[in-house]
């Protein structure tokens, strides 16, 4: 029987003591491509953060392939967005993908093997970075940098992958390219659970939506339904405009 | 010229030479980490605590007669302690690390001065305030020099290990903690590593020039290095160099050599500032005009 890889059962989450997300209870199940939507400052990120182990939860429970966090994090891959980085930090692209591949459950290592070295190369190729690869990170155009960051997320092979925003601040072009790649990693059979503003990304491969603010309304299909524009955006749609 | 090589056969102008060279491998190497991981005010406050460390070793050793408590061990003492607190206090959600890094940075420095009051001046004479700030690098002794180059040695294997985990952590602490790194001892340790590389400085340029040695070669090479490997090896070679052309031109000038050496660094940075600049502009420039021919 496959697990889950990322379940969320009754969570209430927050900062400083005021919850942002209230009794949340939702799966990324496995093969899913879940888009997750909402305004900002609804709980999106929160709700990644506390997949990822980085936020206990105040109430509820988070699994992630049946685990703690703590302990299931490692079979996740994790795309942050790309604005939050340093660009004079002094790494090429090809060892930012490298980076991905350290995983302390594995005990201490010197070196990479040559399974993790091959595993780096198929991420590198799955995110299309090899004619840049060689550039040193703040060369890169915001696109190729959020390619970079999904190719890290790959190395270590991840069961499933979370994406904050992959495609904020690009344009389109560059949009379209990363939501290829996404589907590519999906049609493989990694579980996607992508956080975003872009409502064009339910018509790029997405399998089921979930709108997030405060609460959640969970679908089972891309269809962003007129509960979840209100719970969203505060938009009422009539019945005839669905 | 002769006066010079005359100079090189003395051997504390040779202990001279051989801690500067000491010291310049732990600015390349831990330098780095200081500049990409934005600790250059962290290595201010931890810097400043040394002149604590070494106003109670005097202290105490003059007190109390506690012979094996030199100024040394005092500063190393200060600055790991100064480095654990600020280590614990990053976590600490109530107060701001740059708030804790002031507090520990005037604290130190207050203690130093209270320190040093207290010194029974019948049973030891200290140093000079002038030398402890601003350094003396023609007083490193024989069994000094062992101890800083047995630290750097040290310093160096603990980098080589730990090089993979230091560059996740300082790259993307997130990654770090999904990866299951233990980000907390990993940060003690690289604390640590910037206490013990400040005190092996500052036996060269003094405390208040500890930041400027630790932070200018490996800001330089910052502008030029693809890797943070290629930048350690960079801050190396120039720290290296500058710093023992620094010292040439202070026993030319016969100018202090700290201060000597701060300022032959600080002009190879504002040069490759500005070479820098004029580069990336010639870069966006080639750029803009194969983008308009295309």
């Amino acid at each position: 029987m496959s697990e889950v890889p990322v379940s969320f059962s009754g969570v209430t989450a927050g900062y400083g003591g005021a919850p942002v997300l209230r009794d949340i209870s939702l799966e990324l199940r496995d093969g899913d491509f879940l888009a997750v939507i909402g305004p900002n400052g609804g709980g999106k990120t929160t709700l990644l953060r506390v997949a990822l182990g980085l936020l206990e939860p105040m109430e509820g429970e988070t699994k992630v392939f049946g685990e703690s966090p703590a302990k299931g994090a490692h079979r996740l891959g994790y795309v942050p967005q790309h604005g939050t980085f340093d660009r004079r930090y002094p790494i090429k692209a090809e060892e930012a993908v490298m980076t991905g591949l350290r995983d302390a459950s594995r005990g201490f290592q010197l070196r990479y093997t040559e399974e993790e070295k091959e595993s780096a190369e198929r991420a590198i190729e799955m995110a299309g970075i090899g004619p840049f690869r060689g550039k040193r990170i703040g060369d890169l155009s915001g696109g190729q940098l959020q390619r970079v960051l999904i190719a890290r997320a790959l190395a270590g092979s991840p069961e499933a992958i979370l994406l904050d925003e992959p495609t904020a601040s690009l344009d389109p072009e560059m949009s379209s390219k990363v939501y290829e790649i996404l589907r590519n990693i999906n049609s493989k059979g990694i579980a996607v659970m992508l956080v975003t503003h872009d409502l064009d990304a339910m018509s790029q491969g997405v399998k089921r939506v979930a709108c997030v603010n405060g609460r959640a309304i969970i679908g089972e299909s891309p269809e962003i339904t007129p509960e979840m524009f209100e719970l969203g955006y505060g938009i009422r749609l009539g019945r005839e405009s669905r | 010229m002769t006066s010079i090589i005359e100079y090189l056969s003395i051997p504390l102008i040779q202990n001279m030479f051989m801690a500067t060279a000491a010291v310049c491998v732990l600015c390349g190497i831990i330098g780095a980490y200081v500049v990409v991981n934005r600790m250059v005010s962290v290595t201010g406050g931890v810097a400043h605590t040394v002149f604590g460390g070494v106003g109670f070793a005097y202290y105490v050793s003059s007190v109390f007669m506690v012979s094996w408590l030199t100024p040394m061990i005092g500063a190393l003492l200060f600055a790991v302690a100064a480095a654990v607190i600020m280590t614990l206090l990053k976590r600490a959600k109530d107060i701001r690390q740059d708030t804790a890094i002031g507090v520990i940075w005037a604290v130190g420095m207050a203690l130093g001065v209270i320190f040093m009051c207290f010194v029974d001046r019948t049973k030891i004479i200290p140093a000079s305030f002038e030398s402890i700030l601003f350094g003396d690098v023609l007083y490193v002794s024989t069994q000094m020099l062992i101890v800083m180059a047995v630290c750097a040695a040290i310093i160096v294997a603990i980098v080589a290990v730990l090089y993979r985990d230091f560059l996740i952590l300082t790259f993307d602490e997130t990654q770090a903690k999904i990866s299951g790194l233990r980000t907390g001892l990993l940060d003690l340790i690289l604390y640590l590593l910037i206490a013990i590389t400040c005190v092996m400085v500052s036996n060269i340029v003094g405390i208040i020039m500890i930041i400027a040695l630790v932070t200018m070669p490996a800001a330089i090479a910052n502008l030029f290095a693809d890797s943070l490997k290629e930048m350690m090896a960079i801050g190396t070679i120039l720290s290296l160099g500058l710093s023992i052309f620094g010292l040439f031109m202070a026993l030319a000038l016969n100018t202090p050599p700290g201060s000597t050496v701060v300022l032959v660094i600080g002009i190879a940075f504002v040069i490759a500032l500005a070479f820098d600049r004029v580069r990336k502009r010639r870069k966006s420039a080639a750029r803009s005009f194969h983008d308009n021919s295309e």
